[in-house]
Formats: C-alpha cells, structure tokens, sequence
C-alpha cells in the first residue's frame, strides 16, 4: 500500500483532481468535528467549530486545486519523455537485432532522401531563391518578335532600347548588356581566355546589386578614351587572384591591354541570361547618338518597371510607343514588336522544366521506397504480434503501441535522413551538370540550411507514411489470439495485413511502369536525337577548337597572316585532308542575322527576310563535312579584293529561288560585315544545318573570311583516322607559332556534339536509374510478398501434397496470386503513364508522348521481372515435403 | 495564545512531522499541536496549502489510501529531496534563532 511504482501513476483528470480536493478538505472539517463531538460538542456547533476553525475554504480549494493540476502537467510531461525513452531503446534493439533487415531499410531510404536533397539543392538555388536583386519581380527582358516568321530575338537596337525608356512611364530603369567576346588573360607565366560581357554603366542601378568589393560601373566608364575599367566575377577573383582585397586599382592585361579593377561581383550574382568572367562597362548614351550604330539590333536588355505598374499596362504601353520608335527609326528593318519576358523566366528558361520533372521523379521514387519499406516492416509487424501482444495485456493502449512502432520507423527515418544528406552532397554535383546550361550563372550550389530542413521534413514525412500503415495494422491486436495458441498456428492470421501488402506492391508495380515508360520515352528521344542529320559531320575524325586571334593581333593583315601560316602548319600535320574556320559556326549559336534581298527583285522595306551570316574560310564546308549541293565553295582566289561572293544554304535556295538555279544570281546583305556596297554574286549552295538536333534547320549565307574581314576564332580539322591523337599536336603548332593564344576547348566533333546532347543525355540517365531502383523495388517488393506468403502456408502446402497435389498444382496455386496482383500494378501503370507521359513532352523530340513502341515494351518487362519475382517462391512452396506438415507443428 | 508563524516556518513544520511518518494532514496538525502542548496551532487553510506546494516542489509524495478509521484519505511522506531540504533549513532556522537569542538576551 505504501508505495505506488511511478510508472503506474497515470494523470489525473481536471473533475478528478477537484473531486480529490474536495475530499481532502471534507475529511478534515468531519475528523475535527467528530473529535469536538467525542469532548461533548454538540453535532451541529461542532461541524461549524471545525468549518470556522480550518479558515478560508474557498481560498485553500482554489490554492490546492491550481498547484494540483500544475504537478499533473508535470506527470504528463515526464511520462512522455520517459516513454520516448523506452521506445527508442526498443526501437534500437530491434535494428540490432536485424541488422539485414535496418541495413536494406536505411540503405533505400539513404538513397531516396539523398536523391531527394540533391535535386532540391538545384531546384532551390535556381527556382525557389529570388534572384539576386532588389525587387527582381520587377525586371524584364525585352524581346524583338519579328514580323515574318522566325524566333524571336533577344536584341534590339540602342535608338529602340534608349527611346523607349525616355518615353515610358512604366519603365523605372533600362540597362543593356551585350559585345560577348572572349579575350585573352595574360599575366606574363600564362595565358587564359576570358569570357566578358559589355554592361551599361546604369547595370548596376537598375538590377538593384553591388559589388562585393569596390564599386560599381558609373557614368563616365567606358566613355572612348577614357580609362578602361573592368569588373571581376567573384570566381576570377577567387581563383587567379586569391581573394585578394587589393585587387582594386590593380592593371590586368586582358589581349595586352591595361585594364583597372575597379570592383569585384558578389558571389551570388546570376548573370541575366549570360556567365562572365569579367564585365566591361560601356557607353551606351554614345551607341544611342551614334546614327550608324544605334540602329543595330546588337543589345540585350533588361527593364525594371516602376512599382505598382503590372505586365499587362507595360505590354499596352510598348504597343502606343512601339511604332513611334519604328517611324523615328526606318533603318530597322523588319521591326516587328516587343515581347517582354519574365528575367527569372528568361534565365531559366529551358531548364525549369527538366528540373521540376527530375524532382518529381525523385520525390515518386522516394514514395515507392517507403512503400517498398511499409512493406517489410507491414510483413515484420505481423510476426511481431505476440511480442504487441503481450504489451497490449500488460496495460498498453493502441495509442501507445502506435506510438512505439512509429518512433521505431521514426529512428529508421532519422538514421536514413542523415546518411541521405552525407549523399546529397556528392549526388548534388552530377545534377549540376545536369543543369549545366544555366547553372554557371548562378554560381555554386550548397547543401544550406533550408535544404537541410527540407531532408528532416523528407525523412519525418517518410518515417510517417512508411511507420503509419504498419503500426495501425499491427496494433489492431486482439490479447486473446495474439497469446493464446492459435496465433503460432494460424495462416490466416495476418489477412488484413496480407491484403495490405498486396495493395502496396500492385502500388510499387504501377509506379515502376510510369518511370520505365518515362525513361523509354526519353531513351527513344536520345537515339532520334543522335540520328538526326544535322547538315554537318560530326565525327571521331574532326577535330575541333576555338582560336581568339583579334585578341592576339590588331591589324587585319596580321590576323590574316598567322590564320594562313596556321592552316598551313595544321595540313602538314600527319592524316590531316582540311582545314577551315568560321567565326562563330552554327552548332555554338551562329554569329549574327542579317536582311536578305536578291537583286532586282522589288522587297517591302519593312518585310526584310532575315537570314543568319556566317563566314567561311576555303576548305570550311569540306572540313565540317558541310557538303555542296550546287556550284562551288569558296577558294583561295575570293579573296579581299576579288569579286565579292556569297554561298547559300539550301533552304535560301528553295525559298528565294523556288524553280530557278540561284548560281549567279547576286543579292544585297543588310547590316553585314565586309563592304556594304557590295552586291555579291551566289556563287554555290550548301546543306543546311542545325546548331544542334533539337534546333530548326537555318538559313545561312556565307561570306568568304577574307572578304568579311574575319580571321579564325573556330577551327574545323578533317584527318584520314582518328583526330584525337592529334590535339596535342595541333597545341604544339599553335603554340610555336605563337605562344601567346591560348587555344580553346580543342576537342573531336564527336565529343562536341555529345556535349550538345548532354542535358537528354542526362536526363535519360537520371530517369533511366530511377526506372531501374523503382523496377527493382517492385522487384523486391513482388518476391518479398511471395516468400513470406508461401513461408506463412508452408503447412498447407505440406498437407496438399500429402494429399496428393501435384507440384504443377501448388505452383499455380500461388503463382495465380502473386501474378494478379502484379497485373493489377501493370494495367494501372500503364493507365499512369499514358496520362502522365505528356508532362515530359518538352522533352522529347522525334518521339510521340503515347510512343506505341515504349508503351507495348515497358509493362511487358515489368510483367518478366514480376514472373520471375514470384517464380522463385513459388518453386520452393513445389518442394515442401508432405512429412513436413506434421513436423512444422 | 498560539504563536503567529511565518510563512515559510509552517513548510518547515510539515516536513520536520512528516519526517517522523507518514501521514495525513489531519494528522500533521494533531501531531505539532500534541507536541508543542497546543503552543503552536497551524491553521488547516495554511496546512493544507502548505502541503500541496511542498508535493509540487517535490519535496513530500502523496497517495490515497485508508485512514485508522476506515475513511480515503490522503497520506504524505518525505521524499529523499524533502529529507535533505528539512536538514538545511532546521540548521539554517536555528542558526538564525541563536542569533536572535543573543540580541533579545544582550543585557
């Protein structure tokens, strides 16, 4: 009686606690009053002696009842605690005690949430963070949508831009960017191309950012003749100068020529559209005056509306303002309108929607890991009924078993979160390569701390769904059958649960065909991809590379001759057949558009065709494998001063000339390079070709390099055999002709053109391993159900057999089950697929997002691989022995 | 007339009774006045109060059971904490008491 063991003590109820009060107070007024009566009090003045004698009853209640419920709060409080305890020490013997079974549980949910952390590390940083400005929903780019068909342009003209922005009232601020050129870095030891990129001096301003360090561009930078100025991009400064402070005022020499550092990029700048290594600042109120020069649609944009001004009155606004412009300035030709577009849309473009399905993927695959996880533990919580069992009859409710078994699953989740992150952060870095094509404008991406709040949400949210089904099932344990001896015996015991199970891996199957059907359908769109005919060659034996000769050298004449003697040096080389350049080729984006017009023929000023231009050195065409269809390519005879010529591609062929031969024919090139007077004779036609095998065709002309006054910058090498063994060769002839240039990326066409495709590449690769851990979690979950099914009917099995069954009878007896819940999983993942196939739709090409082909092979693999799952147990339940039955008991 | 007790004396009283047994609060009270011959009387408003904040502190346990006449009742007992509570504050209280006694008796 004396002591109550703690862990007995339960809490009290608020009624119970008055009522205890009540009682205490009551006894004592009775016991006072009896004693009065026992020394001859009379009954009644006793009972008021004692009420007046105890003093404030109503104070004392109120006093006693306050702290009273105060301890029970306190009881509760520790009770939990204590019971937290209990149940993580539960929870760690059970992993210790299974040690397989922790190790398969912790290893796939390692692998989901680490997956899961890594792609929302990207996703964060690129879709979730605001860009690095003040107000970035404010900014926009300024698009040009010409008036004939074709894609928009993302340049426009300095008088467009800078009128604009005077005569807008929705416009707070404009700045400009544009000139990317490559220059070369030279330090006396080494020599390294630069990527830079001219910025107004208002960029700064207008974006809402500053510089780390130093300041930022200013009116009066980049004025001509003025001092030329530069800023560092964060990563410049770290790794050629060590983040050094007094890197301000310092002259680097960029294509030998003294550049001051005047500041240094935050870390976290994102380039609106664009990835630097240094910025230059220039003097864009001069472009603007400039007649010539402001008409050229060279400069990217990006606008900042006033507050409070929407999309909708700025788009209504450029529609007033538009054709005021256009009139002021009839040069442009085919004008066309304004598309304003989002910056964060227009920095992420293309690459949002991979990412927002690669983390989808993830997430699904984590979903089917926890189901897989629900699984075992569902078919584990089963056999563990006994131990439910015996704690349920001790006094324990369903509440407080669900909570054991769920801190068990949360300790499994925790365990799992923390080797997941360990993973993420190495997983993270082949994502951003998945990223790659936006990714270097925004930096590096680290695993911080809301990314770490997203694993703990991640693993908590699993630990839930994979520990909830199971610990309800389990609980539902009635004391009786769980003790008595019926439970060892009885097959039926865990229908409910077997049920249950079943259900999951029909769930698993279903999701396993989507990911299949996904990552067919991105697999098919690869070969289309790598089959398509690009109008060039790309192969083993090509070698490519990238030469900033106008870095190099000032004078055209110089620049002509080291291009020759280059050429020259680079045939000698063994195996080589051509040698040819191109400013900018058509696979790295093209090198600008120019208007188009055939000579004598009457064209609408304002309906100028326009066409990309590209120049050409002699053997080009047959080094990049471009062949021609008509006339001739270029020779060493058009040179500077020859006749003026032309070659055009196919597609200007059939458009300008439908039914006509176009050799001889001579055609006009507005805003060209080379002479502008000039009326050049189309003197072949060439293939067209794509920048790559998801671009369009384009339509090309081509100048010879000689007359465009372009030297080098791409190099195309053809060779008899493989071109690989000679890079190295071609930096040596580089590098004795001058040591100077640094050569860029030299690489077979092969390699160049697989870097093209990387992001389907990637893709495919990352939905083709998810498809393969979901196939072989459907796998697992398949023969996991099966091997405890027939484990469970062993008995049965025996008796059948004693009574005769054939084996081929046992077999189908639990093939039948295990194949219709399996065919279950398919048909509904074939129902899945087809509705979800059309969200990876962007990303296929060539390849219907209902491809008949993928749709027949992907349920037809997963049924194979449930087949086999449930044809190994199956096949163990043929040999039980019949003498088993009697021995199992 | 019974002494006027300071606050704090009163928990110190209940925790030097409950040290002999345990018991309840009727009881507590019955035993100081039995012992100091009726000198001091607690009143059972401050009793009672006293005890449920010495349970709250720890200090005393408390549990239902049946008193000597047959009635619930709830009974007290000094926890280890209470035990050595009780030991600091006797000293304390005394020392104070010799002090006072020295200035009360300073001729």
């Amino acid at each position: 009686m004396r002591r109550i063991p703690r862990f007995l003590r339960l809490p009290r109820s608020a009624a119970r606690v008055r009522a205890d009060v009540d009682d205490e107070i009551r006894f004592d007024i009775d016991m006072r009053a009896h004693e009065l009566t026992r020394r001859g009090v009379r009954a009644d003045a006793a009972r008021a002696r004692a009420v007046a004698e105890f003093g404030d009853i109503e104070a004392t209640r109120r006093y006693c009842e306050e702290i009273d419920m105060q301890i029970e709060a306190d009881v509760r409080r520790s009770q939990l605690i204590d019971d937290a305890r209990a149940d993580l020490l539960v929870a760690w013997r059970a992993m210790r005690r299974a040690p397989a079974f922790a190790a398969v549980v912790l290893l796939t949910l390692a692998l989901g949430i680490g997956a899961n952390t890594a792609v929302f590390s990207v996703v964060r940083r690129v879709l979730i963070a605001p860009l690095p400005f003040r107000a970035p929903e404010q900014l926009f780019r300024l698009y040009a949508v010409p008036s004939t068909a074709g894609a928009d342009d993302d340049k426009l003209s300095a008088a467009e831009l800078s009128e604009l922005a005077a005569e807008s009232h929705s416009i707070a601020g404009l700045t400009v960017f544009g000139n990317y050129g490559g220059f070369t870095y030279t330090d006396g030891q080494t020599a390294e191309p630069w990527q830079t990129v001219s910025v107004a001096p208002n960029f700064f301003d207008v974006l809402g950012m500053k510089p780390v360090l130093g300041r930022a561009f200013m009116r009066g930078d980049g004025i001509r003749g003025g001092k030329l100025v530069l800023i560092l991009s964060y990563a410049i400064w770290q790794r050629v100068f060590g983040g050094d402070r007094n890197v301000i005022g310092k002259t680097v020499l960029l294509n030998a020529i003294p550049f001051a550092v005047v500041g240094v990029l935050p870390e976290t700048f994102v380039g609106p559209t664009f990835s630097a290594d240094v910025l230059l600042p220039w003097d864009f109120d001069a472009t603007a005056q400039n007649p010539v020069a402001s008409q050229r649609r060279m400069w990217r944009s990006v606008v900042r509306l006033r507050e409070g001004v929407s999309l909708e009155q700025f788009r209504s606004e450029i529609e007033v303002l538009r054709p005021r412009v256009q009139a002021r300035n009839p040069e442009i030709k085919n004008a066309g309108t304004f598309r304003p577009v989002e910056l964060h849309e227009a920095i992420v473009g293309r690459t949002g929607p991979v990412l927002i399905m690669v983390m989808i993927g993830a997430l699904v695959v984590l979903v089917v890991a926890c189901v897989n996880i629900a699984g075992l533990f569902l078919s584990r919580a089963v056999a563990r009924r006994r131990e439910l069992g015996v704690r349920a009859a001790l006094g324990a409710g369903r509440g407080r078993l669900v909570r054991q078994v769920l801190t068990e699953s949360l300790v499994y989740g925790a365990v799992g979160g923390i080797f997941g992150v360990a993973l993420s952060v190495g997983l993270k870095d082949v994502l951003v390569a998945v990223a790659g094509s936006v990714l270097p404008q925004f930096g590096e991406v680290r695993i911080d701390m809301s990314v770490l709040v997203f694993a703990l949400v991640l693993s908590i949210a699993s630990s839930l769904v994979f520990g909830l089904l199971p610990a309800l099932a389990a609980t539902r344990v009635d004391v009786r059958t769980a003790l008595g001896d019926g439970a060892a015996r009885s097959a039926s015991h865990g229908k409910a649960a077997a049920r249950g199970s079943r259900t999951l891996v029909s769930a698993q199957i279903a999701f396993a065909v989507v990911f299949v059907v996904v990552a067919g359908l991105l697999t098919r769109t690869f070969v289309v991809l790598l089959r398509t005919n690009l109008g060039y060659t790309a192969s083993e034996q090509q070698a490519t590379f990238m030469l900033n000769i106008g870095g190099r050298f000032r004078e055209p004449a110089a620049r002509s001759a080291f291009a020759t003697s280059l050429i020259e040096r680079l045939h000698a080389l063994p195996g080589v057949r051509a040698v040819g350049y191109t400013a900018v080729s058509p696979w790295n984006g093209g090198l600008m558009q120019v208007g188009f017009r055939v000579d004598g023929r009457a064209v609408d000023a304002n309906a100028v065709p326009k066409i990309e231009f590209a120049s050409a050195s002699p053997e080009f065409f047959s080094a990049a494998g471009i062949p021609v269809r008509m006339g001739r390519a270029f020779n060493t005879n058009d040179r500077a001063g020859s006749p003026p010529v032309v070659v055009i591609s196919e597609s200007v062929a059939r458009r300008f000339w439908p039914n006509e031969n176009p050799v001889g024919a001579r055609v006009h090139l507005d805003d060209a390079l080379g002479d502008s007077t000039a009326v050049p004779e189309v003197v072949g036609v060439v293939a067209d070709v794509r920048p790559s095998a998801t671009d369009d065709i384009q339509s090309t002309v081509y100048m010879p390099a000689d007359q465009a006054h372009v030297y080098g910058n791409e190099f195309v090498l053809r060779a008899d055999g493989d071109a690989r063994p000679l890079l190295p060769m071609i930096k040596q002839s580089v590098h004795e002709l001058d040591a100077r240039i640094p050569l860029i990326n030299p690489r077979t066409m092969h390699d160049m053109l697989a870097d093209s495709v990387r992001r389907q590449q990637l893709a495919m690769g990352l939905m083709g391993a998810f498809a393969i851990l979901a196939l072989v979690l459907a796998a697992l979950g398949v023969y996991g159900i099966m091997a405890y099914g027939v484990a469970a009917r062993r008995r049965e099995f025996g008796i059948r057999s004693a009574l005769g069954a054939s084996r081929a009878a046992i077999l189908w007896l639990v093939l039948r089950q295990g194949l219709l819940t399996a065919m279950l999983g398919v048909a509904a993942g074939v129902l899945g697929a087809a509705a979800l196939s059309r969200f990876v739709g962007s990303m296929l090409s060539g390849v219907s997002t209902h491809d008949t082909m993928t749709f027949v092979a992907a349920p037809t693999l997963l049924a194979i691989v449930a087949i086999v799952a449930c044809a190994v147990p199956a096949r163990s339940a043929t040999k039980v022995q019949p003498v088993e039955a009697l021995r199992l008991e | 007339m019974p002494l006027d007790l300071l606050h704090g004396t009163v928990d110190l009283l209940v925790l030097r009774t409950l040290a002999w047994d345990a018991m309840h609060g009727y009881a507590v009270a019955q035993f100081i006045r039995a012992r100091t011959d009726g000198a001091i009387t607690i009143e059972s408003a401050a009793l009672y109060q006293a005890l449920h904040r010495l349970e709250k502190r720890k200090l005393v346990r408390a549990w239902w059971a049946t008193s000597e006449t047959g009635r619930r009742a709830k009974f007290y007992e000094l926890t280890p904490g209470g035990r050595k509570e009780l030991k600091s504050q006797s000293s304390d209280l005394k020392a104070y008491m010799v002090a006072l006694n020295q200035v009360l008796d300073a001729k």
